[in-house]
C-alpha cells in the first residue's frame, strides 16, 4: 500500500462528530469570555504582581540571611569604624557626620600654607605681623555655611569688607583683629566638606616698625642737640639756620609717626578671603547622568537578582502545586 | 460571507463570524491534531486552547496569509507545547501489523474497524519518525489534502522544494516501514 493512500484513507477515517465540534466550540466560548473579562485580567495582573513581590521578598530575605551569616563569621576580625570618619568628595558616599575634625586623611588640594610657628619666646610672641589668608572650601549647603561665617565674624569682633553670593558659590572678605586671626581661621577651616585650596601669607612688620622708631629716636636726638646749640648760639643768622633744621627734623618725625601709626593700624586687623563652592556644582553634567544611570541600573539589577534568588526557593513550591493540580485533574477525569 | 468579511467581523467581536471561521477550519485542524495524538480528549483540549488564543488575538492577524494558515501555526505551536512525542506515541502490535497487510475484502466489520485504528497508529508512527519538515509536508499534502501550491504557501518555501522534500519523506518512511509498505509507494 502506498504511503499517500494510507494517509488519505486515514484522513477520511478521522472525522470529528458534530457533538465534538459543538463541545470544543462551547469550551472556546467559555474560555474567551473568561479570558477577556475585566475581572479576570485584573485578577491575572494582581497574580503576576503578587508573584513578583513574593519573589523579590524571598530573594531579599535570603540575601539578607546569607549576608548576616557571612557577617557573623567575620565578627572576630571586624574592624570598628569610628563615627567621625571623614569621606572625601572623591568618594561616592558621603557620611552624615562629614564635619571634618582635624582628620589627617582630609582631602586638601593645592595647600600652600605658611605654617605660623608657635612663638616660643615673649619677644617673638609680641612681634607685629600682618596676616592675609585665602581659602576655598567645598560645601554641601551654601546658606548654612555663610551663616556660620557671619557667626564667627561676630564672635571674633571682625567685620565683612565685601560679600558676594550666587547660587553656586559665595565670596566673603573678612577683616578680623589680628589677635583673633589664628583662632578664627582655624574655625573657618573646619567648615564644609573639604578644602579645595588655601593660602596664608604672614608679613613681619616688626622690623619696619623698629626702623621707623629708631629713625624717630635718632631724629629726636638730633633735635635735642640742635636745640642745645640754639640756646648757646649768639649769631642771629646761625640761630635762624638751626631753627630751620629743627623744624625740618620735627616735620620728618611727624611724617614717620604717621607711617608708624599706619603700620600699626594695618597690622591690627588681618584679612581672610573665604570662597565657598557648592560640592555638586563641581561635577560635570555627564558625570551626574552617568551616576544616575548607574544607580538606576544597579536598582533594577538588584531587583532581578532578588527575583532570581526568590524563584530558586519559590519554583519548587510552585512545581509541587502544579503536580498536585495535574494529579487532581487526572483523578477527576477518571 | 467571504473570509475577508468574516475576519473583519471577527475582529469587531462578532461571535457569529467567529463560529463561521471555526466551522470552516475545524475539521482540518481536528484531522491534523488527532493524527498526531490519536487521543480524542487531548485533541479537543489542544483545539479549544488554540481557537481561544486565535480569537483573543485575532486583532493581531494582518491577513497576509489565509486565516487557515495563521490558525495552523497556532495549532501547531499548541500541539508541540502539549504533546510529548516520546510519551504519547503508540506502538503497533504484531496483530495490528498483520491486519494492515490484509486486503479489505477479507476482513469482517470488526476487523475493518481495528485495521482503521491500526492505520491511524501507523500514520502517527510514520510522521513522528520523520524530520519535522518532512512530517509536516506529508501531513499537509495527504492528511489535510493541500495541493503542492498550497503546501508551499503554508510553509513559505518554493513548490519545487515541496516536491523534493515530499519525495525524501516518502523514501524515508518506506525505509522505516519497508516490511509494511509496498515498493511501489
Amino acid at each position: 500500500m502506498k504511503i499517500s493512500e494510507i494517509m488519505k484513507k486515514t484522513s477520511q477515517t478521522i472525522n470529528p462528530s458534530n457533538e465534538t465540534q459543538e463541545k470544543v466550540w462551547n469550551q472556546v466560548i467559555e474560555k474567551t469570555n473568561r479570558n477577556s473579562s475585566f475581572l479576570y485580567n485584573i485578577k491575572r495582573g494582581f497574580s503576576y504582581a503578587f508573584l513578583v513581590v513574593i519573589l523579590i521578598r524571598v530573594g531579599t530575605l535570603t540575601m539578607d540571611l546569607t549576608k548576616s551569616g557571612s557577617d557573623n563569621t567575620k565578627t572576630s576580625t571586624n574592624i570598628e569604624i569610628p563615627n567621625d570618619v571623614y569621606y572625601s568628595d572623591t568618594d561616592s558616599i558621603m557620611s552624615n557626620s562629614v564635619k571634618p575634625q582635624e582628620d589627617p586623611n582630609r582631602n586638601e588640594i593645592n595647600s600652600n600654607v605658611e605654617i605660623i610657628p608657635i612663638e616660643s619666646t615673649d619677644n617673638e610672641a609680641n612681634r607685629i605681623k600682618a596676616k592675609t589668608a585665602s581659602i576655598n572650601i567645598s560645601v554641601e549647603e551654601l546658606g548654612k555655611n555663610v551663616n556660620s561665617i557671619y557667626s564667627l565674624i561676630e564672635e571674633y569682633d571682625g567685620y565683612t569688607e565685601n560679600t558676594s553670593i550666587s547660587h553656586s558659590y559665595a565670596k566673603i572678605i573678612i577683616r578680623v583683629p589680628s589677635t583673633n586671626f589664628d583662632e578664627m581661621y582655624s574655625k573657618v577651616r573646619l567648615l564644609g566638606n573639604n578644602i579645595i585650596s588655601e593660602q596664608v601669607i604672614t608679613e613681619d612688620k616688626q622690623t619696619e616698625l623698629d626702623n621707623i622708631q629708631h629713625t624717630i629716636e635718632t631724629l629726636q636726638a638730633q633735635i635735642d642737640e640742635l636745640t642745645s646749640q640754639l640756646n648757646t648760639e649768639t649769631d642771629i643768622y646761625e640761630k635762624k639756620e638751626l631753627e630751620n633744621q629743627i623744624k625740618r627734623l620735627n616735620e620728618d618725625i611727624v611724617s614717620l609717626s604717621k607711617d608708624k601709626n599706619l603700620v600699626l593700624i594695618e597690622t591690627s586687623y588681618s584679612t581672610i578671603e573665604v570662597f565657598l563652592t557648592l560640592a555638586t556644582k563641581e561635577q560635570d553634567a555627564t558625570k551626574t547622568i552617568w551616576i544616575d544611570l548607574k544607580n538606576v541600573l544597579n536598582f533594577w539589577l538588584g531587583m532581578l537578582v532578588k527575583m532570581f534568588v526568590g524563584s530558586i526557593f519559590v519554583a519548587p513550591i510552585v512545581g509541587i502545586i502544579w503536580v498536585i493540580k495535574k494529579v487532581l485533574k487526572i483523578l477527576m477525569k477518571k | 460571507m467571504e473570509e475577508a468579511n468574516l475576519i473583519v467581523e471577527a475582529k469587531l467581536g462578532n461571535k457569529d463570524a467567529w463560529q463561521k471561521l471555526y466551522e470552516q477550519t475545524f475539521t482540518y485542524m481536528y484531522k491534523f491534531v488527532y493524527s498526531q495524538t490519536l487521543h480524542k480528549e487531548q485533541t479537543e483540549d489542544i483545539l479549544s486552547e488554540s481557537y481561544t488564543k486565535a480569537f483573543l488575538n485575532i486583532k493581531k492577524f494582518r491577513a497576509e496569509s489565509s486565516f487557515k494558515t495563521w490558525l495552523y501555526k497556532i495549532v501547531k505551536n499548541e500541539l508541540f507545547r502539549n504533546f510529548n512525542k516520546n510519551k504519547h506515541i503508540i506502538q503497533l502490535t504484531e496483530e495490528q501489523e498483520e491486519l494492515i497487510g490484509k486486503e479489505d475484502k477479507d476482513l469482517s466489520e470488526e476487523e475493518e474497524r481495528r485495521k482503521t485504528k491500526s492505520l491511524q497508529i501507523l500514520v502517527q508512527n510514520i510522521l513522528h519518525k520523520l524530520p519535522k519538515v518532512q512530517s509536516e509536508i506529508l501531513n499537509l499534502r495527504f492528511l489535510l489534502g493541500y495541493s503542492i501550491k498550497e503546501t508551499a504557501e503554508q510553509m513559505g518555501i518554493s513548490e519545487s522544494n515541496v516536491k523534493v522534500i515530499q519525495h525524501r519523506a516518502i523514501k524515508n518512511a518506506r525505509e522505516n516501514y519497508s516490511y509494511l509498505l509496498s515498493n511501489n509507494s
